[in-house]
């Protein structure tokens, strides 16, 4: 078994909003990645994903729990040459491919704004092979270097920023949302386009997503989150064949399945509710508000999150 | 007649993936784009024309002309316009020609002044107090809110009193509140591009604070700057006018557009061409400054228009 690359233990990231406001867009989240390996990160819209994803690298301080990049500490004080090794081996790919490119930057600029904080480049001319050489292994080319990012479609723009995530070559990345905001067939391009970088320059990624058959596709464990918990964690194979937090159910009974005489025995789960807000959360799970199966149990505190089989956590009192 | 479909009336088509990535589209930079916009736009570019044509009217004229702004001839007193003084002459026999194109030398140059003075406080304010944030944020933008509650023209007329009249006294008089609009918006376009994603891939790639203010942020703050410029420079122009119309301008000899409007004002009934000129010129100043400056927005920031 590969060693563990990053390791997040009861991760919190909590923001004030006024005097006795607190958002807790994650709450106590432990999980860890292996080299090589992706994870996936599902769940619905404000579950605190896209924040999860930025407290890992850094872009918010954590408020309480520990962050380890194989062995660095990154939401903890760090030197110099530690913020310098963490920003070469941690990259991120993000979500809007329309506002995550400086519109007034040439590509050439864009891509090369790693290469030259890193010193990555001799002079000039490699420079400039440099970037070439990412603009053509993200399947762009040569002539597109001296264009602005506003004269490219969706999903070009988004491998312009795969190009500058992979610029200072990185070991791990994080792709917050990284095909949500394309067309279905761009979606497929740039899903594959990371699977075969990631098979030529052994990535490890944390790959958040809300559309569960492209995360299935593209990762070897998926993580479901809801209201800043993470509630289930296994093989991609296991979490499809055996749901066992009811949330997990419901989520998988909503993939729609392309054979129609199939689609039409399908049963689906519907929540009722909706997600309660992550103001002021209660104490106890935080799935009760809408779980179909609560009982008394559940109200006693938020339930831990244990293995039941080998590799196949779940954060249920019934299940356990 | 009907025709039979065979297998063999059909080729596959090959896509190219090079090809697919082909850009048609002919290489143009965002400032580019905004310049080709700004062409089609006729009256910003019939006005612009206008601009340049009445500064350099008001550089030159002054020189080239037989006669000196401030030279009386009391034998010639409100004469009326004829081929030797070509818009008449005033109260005091000065050549009006002269003095008008002069005075419209000294309006453009107290509009630039202030609105250069403006664009370096106000951005070096706005983009501060964006920056720091928190608690430097909210008492600089209470600081702003006090200068704003105290009306601007109590201000300059107390500077116009305590200070020597002249247009270094005008332009520090509306300086001291004239960059406020600027630090506002400067201020609002940075908060709203800080947390875009672009800027949180320089921070992740390791970019300092300074290099992401300088290549990230100024960068797309710059046409926001020069559209307000160019609103301010024929403000400061009117409050100018304004200032020396109600008499606390600059003093004679020396002329503004205001003076010469508020001279001719006194000799309306007798001398209309006094008034006339002058008032002709700072309107087709105002004017052209303004429809300038909203081709200039409509060209390089699309997104605010109508």
């Amino acid at each position: 078994m590969a060693e563990e690359i990053l390791k997040v233990e009861n991760l919190a990231r909590h923001f004030t909003l006024g005097k006795k406001q607190v958002l807790k867009a994650v709450d106590g989240v432990s999980f860890s990645i292996k080299r090589g390996e992706t994870l996936g990160l599902v769940g619905e819209s404000g579950c605190g994903k896209s924040t999860l994803g930025r407290t890992v690298i850094g872009l918010y301080p954590p408020t309480a729990g520990k962050i380890t990049f194989d062995g660095i500490d990154v939401g903890g004080k760090k030197t110099s040459a530690q913020r310098d090794e963490l920003s070469r081996r941690m990259q991120m790919i993000f979500q809007d491919p329309y506002t995550s490119l400086n519109p007034r930057m040439k590509v050439l600029d864009i891509i090369a704004e790693g290469i030259d904080n890193h010193h990555l480049a001799a002079n000039r001319a490699e420079r400039t092979r440099m970037v070439v050489e990412l603009l053509r292994s993200v399947g762009l080319d040569e002539e597109h270097a001296n264009r602005y990012p506003h004269e490219f479609s969706g999903g070009q723009r988004q491998r312009v920023g795969i190009a500058r995530a992979l610029s200072v070559n990185p070991d791990f990345i994080i792709a917050d949302e990284p095909i949500s905001a394309l067309d279905v067939s761009i979606q497929a391009q740039v899903v594959n386009l990371l699977k075969s970088l990631q098979k030529k320059r052994n990535l490890t990624y944390l790959f958040i997503a809300h559309d569960l058959s492209m995360v299935k596709y593209i990762s070897d464990r998926i993580g479901v989150m809801y209201l800043g918990n993470l509630v289930e964690l296994a093989d991609s194979d296991e979490l499809f064949a055996h749901p066992l937090h009811p949330y997990t159910q419901a989520l998988l009974s909503a993939i729609p399945l392309p054979d129609p005489r199939a689609e039409r025995g399908r049963s689906r789960i519907v929540l009722e509710g909706s997600v309660s807000s992550p103001i002021n959360l209660p104490d106890c799970c935080r799935f009760c508000s809408r779980c179909q199966s609560k009982g008394k149990e559940c109200e006693k505190g938020i339930p831990p999150l244990v293995e039941v089989r080998p590799g196949h956590f779940v954060a249920c009192c019934h299940v356990v | 007649m009907q025709e039979k479909i065979t297998q063999d009336m059909f080729v596959p088509v090959r896509s190219d993936a090079h090809k697919q990535e082909y850009i048609a589209r002919k290489h143009h930079s965002a400032f580019h784009d905004g310049w080709i916009r700004l062409r089609k736009n006729k009256a910003a570019v019939v006005c612009a024309v206008l601009i340049v044509v009445i500064t350099v009217m008001s550089i030159i004229v002054p020189y080239t002309s037989p006669y000196a702004y401030y030279e009386t001839d009391y034998k010639h007193k409100m004469n009326a316009p004829s081929s030797e003084h070509i818009f008449g002459t005033d109260l005091f026999g000065r050549d009006q020609w002269t003095r008008v194109w002069y005075g419209t030398r000294i309006s453009l140059l107290i509009g630039l002044a202030a609105a250069l003075i403006n664009l370096v406080i106000g951005v070096f304010y706005g983009a501060i107090s964006a920056i720091a944030g928190g608690k430097v944020d909210a008492v600089m933008q209470r600081i702003i809110e006090v200068l704003v509650g105290i009306p601007s023209l109590i201000i300059v007329i107390l500077f116009m009193m305590v200070l020597p009249p002249g247009v270094g006294t005008i332009v520090a008089a509306m300086a001291v509140t004239g960059w406020v609009n600027m630090a506002r918006l400067v201020r609002a376009q940075i908060l709203k591009l800080k947390n875009q994603e672009f800027v949180l891939a320089a921070q992740l790639l390791g970019t300092s604070r300074w290099k992401t203010i300088l290549r990230h942020l100024i960068p797309n703050t710059i046409s926001v700057i020069v559209i307000q410029v160019m609103f301010a420079i024929p403000s400061a122009i009117f409050t100018e006018a304004f200032l020396s119309f109600i008499g606390v301008g600059l003093a004679e000899p020396k002329a503004s557009l205001g003076v010469l409007i508020n001279n001719g004002y006194k000799a309306l009934r007798s001398a209309p061409f006094l008034l006339i000129y002058p008032a002709i010129a700072i309107v087709l100043i105002m004017v052209c400054f303004s429809i300038v400056g909203d081709g200039l927005r409509d060209a390089f920031d699309p997104r605010m228009k109508r």
